[in-house]
């Protein structure tokens, strides 16, 4: 018992040094598929985007419920050609003065859309809200792929902060 | 050839192959040596490399909170040679939260922990040099589940443990070569991150076994050691790139290093005084990683370690003393270059929200006004006032014209928080107990979310915490004059002195104070901060559940009971794990939960789970009976926060491929269903 199970750990080692080499440029010998095999993506597909058009301004009014209603116009994004299923796309806005970020995600599918997010509230810290003024905020599109924003476009965008919901 | 000249030339081979062994056969013994040295002994080994296996499970490649961003950016341009930061490889530009503006450059903070992670950086750049990155890091989860496999076998043994982890080893590695699932080009420098954070939380574990081990025994080191790596938020921590898991590393080590510095066998094999230096040095170097809570970590430490040190001899300070300004020269000097005042840690720099538009969304992800031709580490940048003509004066009078102003600002930091606690009891409670769960304003499907979970909701082991004082004060009434802890954590004191020393300190041991006492500046610190967005587990809390459970199993009636019925509580943890979490999850899909009602009933079985839990400590302390409860209970609350670490990295919070192909395949069926369900 005692040698087949030093035995097979030491095969195992060997196996995967050797196979992990051999995945690499030096020997190259082995390759492996680069198609992910999945049991199912959320969004898999890829995504030409045409146009974005970001709002002109954001609006930020504290309504005292820890988040602040977010006026704005909808940011509109076309998409020229969406193949291989549906897309994840995220809209979001920093505002690095108040230390807040957030965004939103929407699933859409093919083969072309012009997609207009709307954003209702943004929310923050009860106690720790910002003063009122102007500040400058970057909003940006992005795409979900494997999980993560893959970054499209972004822009600077007013920010106004107030206190009461106009 | 003749046969004499092929036994010569045969007998070189055997010479040569017997020398190439002997070679390999040092070299492990070196590897196996340090190894023991980090981790203790070979039951530190098992729970290390347990804690690693697990933490791979949950291993996804991408950032969670948005001031990442500014950390991985700044590890870019330290390993491109410079302190700047020049490309912004991460994150949509450089305005990113974390991020400073000083005279036209941005700057990331926490250099420490970024030049911590820069050896594993270039550790992963080797590998995917010479090997696909994301079979060499299957490859390496492999290895290690044989490690942890032989260890076992070691300690139990039994070889039929090293031969079914080898088996499983090797499947593991044929399985995720089936599904392969490529890393991005571009993340090497967040997977560093997240491997410093990964080795961070394992030796969480590992140092309050060792410590608890030396206080006690093996088992109540084991239980704690295992409760602090798999059933606190440091499993929820350990893959995600931030400072929470190493920072709670470095406060662990700390009091391990003062326990021995005041331990019986601490002439052996170091004197006292080495241990001393070796934890300011811990302190010092942390500065570099986050000023404030090193600050935090040193009050305390200077004031419990000069009253209680066996020697403060002019010759033991000096040592000390030198060791904790050496460790500070890495900040001071990080700091100097940075903003010519090496005192002023980035963190107290302008936010780069506040530099000018051209410059934070710039074209083509570099800023063309602020790079320089030679691309030197960042010259001085700030200081000008002072006058930097005179190389060194001009930082030693920043540095006086800056520290009046910054004690004050220190100590009002710990006076606003004392104000908060008194002023706003609801908001201590809303951290600690019960949270307001701002989870449901979450966009559903978003990546990035506001989750807050009290301290109770996300680690109910912190119920048997708060149960303590009546424990103890139970104890206390019931055999006045005895001291449970105290003839543990100080073996046997020698004089009259002593004896009266530990009875004064009722069973507070210097390390217990210690512990005591960071904890409450920490929540000084942050709580009239709190509750922040995305804090999900009150992360800037985190050290404080080790500290909880270090203080669970060190004492009194609580201590005992578990290390009885250790049984027990890993029955009721195991069956928590392996039964609630598949049923947590039907109950899931059954009534079409979405992610923020699913946070909702999962902030609700901590809270229940905790209450149980305090009350079963204070039952079992009033009437002496009904340990196994109080065991089970245990088990169920650990096995709970297991269960939000897995639901939380294998299925909720998705951020990036996971760095296991199998387990990417496996968890993107759930959360297929789940984003549909709600988006």
């Amino acid at each position: 018992m005692t040698d087949r199970a030093g035995l097979l750990a030491r095969a195992t080692v060997a196996f995967v040094f050797l196979v992990t080499l051999a995945s690499g440029p030096i020997l190259g010998s082995v390759s492996f598929t680069e198609e992910r095999v999945t049991a199912m993506d959320v969004a898999p597909g890829n995504a030409t985007v045409g146009e974005i058009e970001y709002p002109s301004n954001v609006t930020l009014a504290r309504d005292g419920a820890g988040r602040y209603q977010y006026s704005g116009t909808p940011i509109r994004v076309t998409f020229d050609r969406i193949t291989g299923g549906d897309v994840q796309l995220t809209y979001g806005l920093l505002v690095p003065a108040l230390n807040l970020s957030q965004s939103v995600t929407r699933i859409v599918s093919g083969p072309t859309s012009e997609e207009a997010i709307t954003v209702d509230y943004y929310s923050y810290v009860p106690g720790e809200s910002a003063t009122p003024g102007h500040y400058e905020g970057t909003a940006y599109v992005a795409l979900v792929t494997e999980g993560e924003n893959e970054l499209v476009s972004r822009a600077s965008v007013p920010v106004e902060v107030s206190n009461a919901t106009g | 050839m003749p046969p004499a000249e092929r036994g010569v030339e045969r007998s070189g081979r055997a010479r040569t192959t017997v020398r190439a062994a002997g070679v390999v056969e040092t070299a492990r013994d070196r590897l196996d040596g340090c190894f023991l040295w980090v981790v203790g002994d070979r039951t530190g080994g098992a729970l290390f490399l347990g804690a690693l296996l697990v933490y791979a499970l949950g291993w996804q490649a991408g950032i969670v909170i948005v001031d990442t961003y500014a950390v991985a950016n700044g590890l870019v341009a330290v390993a491109d040679g410079h302190l700047f930061v020049e490309r912004v490889v991460f994150g949509p530009g450089f305005d990113t939260p974390g991020m400073h503006y000083v005279d036209g450059r941005f700057y990331a903070r926490n250099y420490g922990q970024i030049v911590a992670a820069l050896p594993l950086y270039w550790l992963l750049e080797g590998v995917d040099a010479v090997a696909e990155l994301r079979v060499a890091i299957a490859g390496l989860w492999s290895l290690c589940l044989v490690a942890f496999a032989g260890t076992l076998a070691t300690l139990r043994e039994d070889r039929r443990l090293l031969l079914a982890g080898a088996l499983a080893a090797l499947v593991a590695f044929l399985a995720n070569l089936w599904t392969p699932t490529p890393v991005p080009d571009t993340k090497t420098p967040i997977l560093a991150l997240q491997l410093l954070a990964i080795l961070s939380a394992g030796l969480c574990g590992v140092v309050t076994y060792r410590l608890l081990r030396r206080i006690r025994t093996r088992r109540v080191g084991l239980l704690g050691g295992a409760l602090v790596a798999l059933a606190t938020p440091v499993a929820f921590w350990a893959t995600i790139p931030k400072r929470h898991t190493l920072t709670t590393a470095v406060v662990l080590s700390v009091a391990y290093l003062l326990y021995r510095s005041r331990s019986a066998e601490r002439a052996a094999p170091r004197d006292p005084t080495t241990l001393r230096a070796g934890m300011y040095a811990l302190v010092g170097l942390f500065t570099w990683v986050h000023a404030p809570v090193a600050l935090t970590l040193f009050l305390p430490l200077a004031a419990i370690d000069v009253t209680s040190a066996p020697s403060n001899a002019p010759r033991d300070l000096a040592v000390v003393g030198a060791a904790f300004l050496a460790a500070l020269v890495p900040f001071f000097l990080t700091n100097y270059l940075i903003s010519g005042n090496p005192v002023q840690a980035p963190r107290l720099l302008p936010n780069a929200g506040k530099a000018p538009a051209q410059a934070v969304v710039s074209s083509g992800d570099t800023v063309s006004s602020v790079a320089t031709s030679d691309g030197a580490v960042g010259a001085p940048s700030g200081g000008t006032e002072t006058g930097p003509t005179v190389p060194f004066l001009a930082p030693l009078l920043a540095v006086v014209s800056a520290v009046g102003p910054m004690l004050d600002e220190v100590l009002g930091v710990y006076l606003e928080g004392a104000v908060t606690v008194v002023r706003e009891p609801v908001r201590l409670s809303q951290v600690t107990l019960v949270s307001r769960g701002d989870i449901p304003l979450t966009a559903p499907g978003s990546v990035e979310r506001a989750s807050n979970l009290s301290m109770l909701e996300s680690t109910p082991l912190v119920g048997a915490a708060l149960a303590l004082p009546f424990a103890l004060v139970l104890d206390r009434l019931r055999s006045p004059g005895e001291s449970r802890a105290s003839a543990t954590d100080t073996r046997g004191p020698s004089g009259t002195v002593d004896r009266v020393r530990e009875r004064v300190r009722g069973g507070l041991s210097p390390t217990d104070a210690f512990l005591l006492a960071f904890s409450t500046l920490l929540v000084l610190v942050y709580l009239p901060r709190l509750p922040l967005r995305g804090q999900i587990t009150v992360r800037y809390l985190t050290p404080l559940y080790p500290v909880a459970v270090y203080l669970v199993c060190k004492h009194g009636r609580l201590g005992d009971a578990l290390t009885d019925r250790l049984r027990t509580v890993a029955y009721a943890y195991e069956a928590t794990v392996l039964l609630g979490v598949p049923t947590f999850l039907a109950a899931l899909l059954w009534l079409q939960f979405g992610e923020p009602a699913a946070f909702d009933a999962l902030a609700g079985i901590g809270v229940v789970a905790g209450v149980a839990l305090f009350a079963g400590a204070v039952l079992v302390a009033t009437v002496e009976r009904g340990e196994g409860l109080l065991a089970g209970l245990v088990g169920v609350a650990a096995g709970t926060t297991t269960g939000f670490v897995l639901l939380s990295q294998l299925v909720f919070f998705h951020y990036g491929i996971h760095l296991l192909p199998v387990v990417q395949v496996l968890t993107e069926a759930f959360r297929t269903v789940l984003v549909r369900m709600a988006v």
